[in-house]
């Protein structure tokens, strides 16, 4: 339409050229993928889950509802496929951030940082993905469950391999699980960009219960 | 998991009553406990007996919270009212984040044991970990040492 700018940021900004474009067909289907999984983002954000139809995202991705169909099964399979992707992305992330470090107390903290400025990066993201997956229903919930546990996992190995002590065995999921409150409620209201301030006092926290050994203070 | 029964009304009305009996038997405690950790087992302790004595509410507040967004707000604003009294009643408190964390940390623990057995686990097993968690807690070592 002459004289109106698409908004930026808008899933369709990344839309393909229509006609003869010379691209191949995975390029094509992989821009697809991308420009709907950002739509339920943004329709989610504006609409809620339940406001947002298949309809509604498609046409903000600016594709057709048979495209649509062609990549997801439905709604809930693009939910859980978009939670997917952002989530085995951030662990591959604080994966990476575990490598970076041999210093056990440098590497929890560079953890630590990677998972809350990740997070506080991608405010509406983040709010879809742990705070609306509650009201998604059982397999999103199930999906939670199993990315939490992956998390748990990446934490205490990360921490024991890097001179952490082993916590008692309900401590590892319980912080964890503790962590992610914290981060669920300043995301709950609105106040993502404040993640990367805890840093200090969750670094501090996990030392303690990972009880590593005190650095002498230098003389 | 019992998912998908989101709580009605008078269920989430009676768990705000249990909510509130806590918090009111927490008031008292904090200020006498000698520590704040011990102040803070006093209160998980008769958190968990209320619970215990209400099954509905000890669905709501260790599961239902977990998929229900109203269940859940009604825990965290619980939560926060408690932390902030944990503050404004203790010198000793520790850090604000520090407190958070150790109550969802055992929360977290709780909901895992009750999970793992057909009822919940008596109050001695409770209370084991509540110790085990709340005095593990001790002065964090330096945050920067590197």
């Amino acid at each position: 339409m002459a004289g109106r700018r698409r908004k930026r940021d808008s899933p369709r900004e990344l839309q393909l050229p229509s006609g003869r474009h010379g691209l191949t067909r995975s390029f094509v289907v992989s821009n697809q993928r991308e420009r709907i999984m950002n739509a339920l983002v943004a329709t989610m954000t504006a609409y809620g889950y339940g406001g947002s139809s298949v309809e509604r995202i498609a046409s903000r991705a600016g594709v057709s509802r048979r495209t649509f169909y062609e990549q997801f099964a439905g709604r809930e399979d693009l939910y859980l496929q978009t939670y997917d992707v952002a989530a085995g992305c951030l662990l591959e992330r604080l994966g990476a951030a575990w490598e970076q470090t041999v210093d056990g107390s440098a590497g929890l903290r560079l953890f630590l940082q990677t998972l809350l400025q990740c997070i506080a990066g991608e405010p509406q993201l983040a709010r879809v993905c742990i705070v609306d997956v509650l009201s998604v229903g059982a397999r999103a919930l199930e999906h939670r469950e199993r990315r939490m546990r992956d998390f748990a996992a990446l934490l205490a190995q990360g921490a024991l391999e890097q001179g952490g002590a082993p916590p008692p065995p309900l401590a590892t999921d319980g912080l964890a699980a503790a962590i992610f409150d914290a981060i669920y409620k300043r995301v709950a209201h609105g106040r993502a960009e404040e993640l990367p301030d805890l840093l200090e006092d969750l670094h501090s926290f996990c030392l303690m219960v990972f009880q590593y050994a005190p650095v002498a203070e230098p003389r | 998991m019992r998912y998908g029964a989101d709580a009605d009304p008078s269920t989430l009305a009676a768990y705000q009553g249990s909510l509130d009996r806590v918090f009111e038997s927490s008031r008292e405690l904090m200020a006498a406990a000698p520590t704040w950790q011990a102040c803070l087992y006093q209160s998980l302790r008769a958190c968990y007996i209320e619970m215990r004595t209400h099954p509905d509410a000890l669905w709501m507040h260790f599961f239902a919270t977990a998929h229900d967004p109203a269940v859940q707000r009604a825990r965290s604003r619980h939560r926060d009212r408690l932390l902030a009294l944990l503050h404004d009643t203790r010198a000793d408190a520790p850090p604000p984040l520090h407190a958070e964390l150790l109550l969802s940390m055992i929360h977290a623990a709780m909901r895992k044991q009750i999970a793992g057995h057909e009822s919940p686990p008596d109050l001695d097993a409770a209370e084991h970990t509540f110790a085990t968690l709340l005095f593990r807690y001790d002065v964090p070592p330096q945050a920067h040492a590197c």
